[in-house]
């Protein structure tokens, strides 16, 4: 009994010593799309903006809680033509507020008809929230935004602004 | 009644060449049983896939075609499944051994990497590239295999781009750089006992009816990121491939391969790109080619060592 309780203890301290250790590092809020300006292209995580650069990790969301170790990208803005930003859990956020969405029309629809149709608003319930629920993703995860910068530093430390 | 002269020495003769006769017999006996080098002219087949930790179409497509056409070619054919070269040498070397048999034709299947802007292919976990075909440590359990080759032997590096020659121009901060699969081919084929190696310049497909002689392993893929000019080189040299002969030690002219239903190798009469809908097909996508279409990111991704 003892010795398992040892075991437990010593389990618990590891597990909580590497909570500690995860809390340190900081989780990229975007992902990134960069074309730069002889038309490439480099999908990553972004990492940080400078006053004339940015840091990009070159792997996905994935790699990167895998820990996938890989040497940060350096762009200096005169090389980058366009960025397109995405945030993080785009698509679980867009199904929330799909769903939400088409759940709320039901509900206003079954608020005005004072329950006249209840068979109706069931079938209602089926085709609508999942429909919101695909369309949310969707929309989620297209979402992003769009910094046109062409190598200008002025567009750039606009960006760099909207970033903060 | 004693025997002339004349016919004394007709005797002599004829024992002098029982006696030799005797003795090569028993020289080829005696060498047979001790020395295992002696190679017998039945050959077999070979077609090598990785073993795969997760789970990938292409080999994954290739495997089951190969396994499938072994049902019925059991005797040509093996199908080597393995994680790396010494896994591979190990379980070739014992089916030779047991068959009493040398390399026919052997196929390795793999994928090329584009990110690492060089000829290569895999076995298993283990690169050879132009650099690590070298490494005679490295290379050891391939060389192993050179005691069932000789120039009778064809080898395919079935990796895309595994015999490129073509210079990849230069992108963002990578400076232009020579494939160098004319190197690769060349330094296998010594290390297989001078046989004659396939590789291609191009991509190298796996769709249904890889092993049926035809123009499976020539095409074009539908994946996005190859709509990219900077695969342009690998477009234009689609379903080329080169070939290079140890016995001649020169590289012959370039042919589209293909592979048969007991796994030999052989080449087309005509080119995949003497078709004319073939020509009409790739002017189209070389027309498409979008620059932004491949992710730069898998260029980048170089981990610390």
């Amino acid at each position: 009994m003892k010795v398992l309780i040892i075991i437990i203890l010593v389990i618990s301290g590891y597990s909580i010593s590497a909570q500690k250790d995860n809390s340190n590092i900081i989780k990229p809020r975007f992902g990134i799309e960069l074309t730069t300006m002889k038309g490439n292209m480099l999908k990553g995580l972004l990492l940080q903006v400078n006053d004339t650069s940015l840091i990009i990790y070159p792997g996905k969301r994935k790699d990167w809680n895998k820990g996938e170790a890989f040497y940060p990208v350096v762009f200096g803005s005169s090389n980058v033509m366009e960025i397109k930003l995405k945030k993080q859990n785009g698509i679980v956020k867009g199904m929330l507020l799909g769903g939400s969405v088409g759940l709320s029309a039901i509900l206003t629809t079954i608020l005005l008809n004072n329950a006249t149709a209840k068979s109706g608003s069931v079938n209602n319930v089926v085709i609508v929230v999942p429909a919101g629920i695909i369309g949310g993703a969707y929309m989620g995860s297209k979402s992003r935004k769009n910094f046109y910068i062409n190598g200008n530093e002025k567009a750039f430390s606009e960006f760099q602004k909207q970033i903060k | 009644m004693k025997p002339c002269f004349k016919q004394l020495v007709h005797i002599k003769a004829i024992c002098f060449l029982l006696a030799i006769l005797l003795f090569k017999t028993e020289a080829a006996v005696a060498f047979n049983l001790t020395d295992s080098t002696v190679k017998p002219l039945k050959r077999i087949n070979f077609v090598v896939s990785p073993k795969q930790k997760k789970f990938d179409q292409a080999p994954f497509s290739f495997q089951l075609q190969a396994k499938l056409t072994r049902l019925f070619h059991k005797d040509e054919l093996y199908v080597i499944i393995v994680r790396n070269s010494e896994a591979m040498a190990e379980k070739i070397i014992k089916i030779l051994k047991e068959k009493n048999a040398v390399i026919g034709h052997l196929w390795f299947d793999s994928h090329g990497h584009w990110q690492r802007r060089r000829s290569l292919f895999e076995i298993g976990e283990d690169e050879f590239n132009y650099m690590s075909i070298r490494d005679s440590a490295f290379t050891a359990n391939l060389k192993k295999l050179a005691a069932y080759c000789d120039t009778n032997t064809n080898v395919g590096i079935g990796s895309c781009y595994g015999g490129a020659t073509f210079t990849l121009p230069a992108i963002e901060n990578f400076p232009a750089q020579r494939m160098n699969g004319d190197s690769l081919m060349i330094d296998l084929s010594k290390l297989l006992g001078n046989a004659t190696v396939f590789a291609c310049e191009s991509f190298v497909m796996t769709g249904p009816g890889i092993l049926n002689a035809g123009y499976a392993l020539s095409g074009c893929p539908g994946r996005k990121k190859f709509k990219d000019p900077i695969y342009g080189p690998v477009w234009e040299k689609l379903g080329e491939w080169n070939c290079y002969s140890g016995k001649h030690e020169k590289f012959e002219e370039p042919v589209t391969v293909s592979l048969h239903q007991d796994g030999s190798i052989r080449f087309k009469e005509k080119n995949y790109l003497d078709f004319e809908k073939n020509k009409k097909k790739l002017s189209k996508k070389i027309l498409a080619l979008k620059r932004g279409n491949y992710n730069l990111a898998s260029l980048y991704q170089k981990k610390p060592v």
